[in-house]
């Protein structure tokens, strides 16, 4: 047996990998093991088509993406519902002359900071798992992972200008949400 | 009189997609001098795009659970050459 048709050594180089980078974007344990999973299952069925042309991690990262997004998609279908209720979303935010609802707070802190801060880590996952699921997932995708627009839009089935849309509302909503829970509030 | 504050919080979170036209960026350059709100707003999007740019490269190191790597071990040698 060769190293190429070693799935054990398939694991031990890439399993690590393709887990992190599935986790970054599904943001659930759980979830990610399976896609990772399925994306093994699915290049090990196929690993005689593989020519070569690409890296073997290139090829086994393709394959996780399209499992990926086929995830992303069906979160985003099946909560349809969550969905219709988010038709004006940024009415919460301001009055009726567009001025804010209520005045926005100075928030003093530095990413160094903030980016070791556990307790800014906890509130922000848990103010990301208040969004609606596609304005979450296209938070994550595009702000966490720094994913490009190109690539988000594709992912979620979206166009540029509906991107920007919900980048709007999902920032508007973590605004509000960590301004709540102390981080930039008025002292 | 309508308020330019709603526009200003999209433009905020527009400069941090794609590049503003000239007159985007003075227009939410000059209310932010005026409106306080918006120009904590503004900076305050700013500080959370660079805090989670961050947090991504601090994020502690995640291994593939040992079950899964196991099932996909196990299951790949099952299936006929
Ligand atoms: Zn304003």
């Amino acid at each position: 047996m060769t190293h190429n048709s070693n799935v054990e050594a398939w694991v031990s180089a890439w399993g690590d990998f393709l887990f992190r980078y599935a986790l970054s974007r599904v943001q659930d344990r759980d979830i990610a093991a399976d896609l990772v999973q399925e994306t093994f299952l699915a290049a090990w069925k196929g690993r005689h088509s593989f020519k070569g042309e690409a890296s073997r991690k290139t090829w086994l990262t393709g394959i996780l993406k399209h499992k990926i997004t086929d995830h992303i998609r069906q979160q985003i279908r099946r909560r349809k519902l969550e969905m219709a209720l988010d038709d004006d979303p940024v009415s919460p935010w301001f009055q009726d002359d567009h001025s804010w609802r209520e005045p926005q707070q100075a928030w003093h802190d530095s990413p160094d900071r903030l980016a070791h801060d556990r307790d800014f880590r906890l509130t922000l996952e848990s103010c990301l798992h208040r969004l609606p699921a596609r304005q979450r997932f296209v938070f994550i995708l595009r702000e966490i992972n720094g994913d490009s627009t190109e690539d988000v839009c594709k992912q979620c089935d979206i166009s540029t200008t509906n991107l920007h849309v919900l980048m709007h509302r999902a920032r508007l909503a973590l605004r509000h949400c960590l301004q709540s829970h102390g981080f930039g509030a008025s002292s | 009189m309508n308020h330019f504050c709603q526009q200003a919080s999209r433009l905020a979170s527009d400069r941090l997609e794609r590049r503003l036209s000239l007159k985007e960026t003075l227009r939410l350059n000059i209310h932010c001098l005026i409106c306080s709100s918006c120009r904590h707003y503004a900076d305050a999007l700013r500080l959370l795009h660079a805090t989670l740019r961050k947090a991504h490269e601090v994020e502690p190191a995640q291994e593939l659970p040992a079950a899964t790597r196991q099932y996909i071990i196990r299951q790949c040698q099952e299936q006929p050459e």
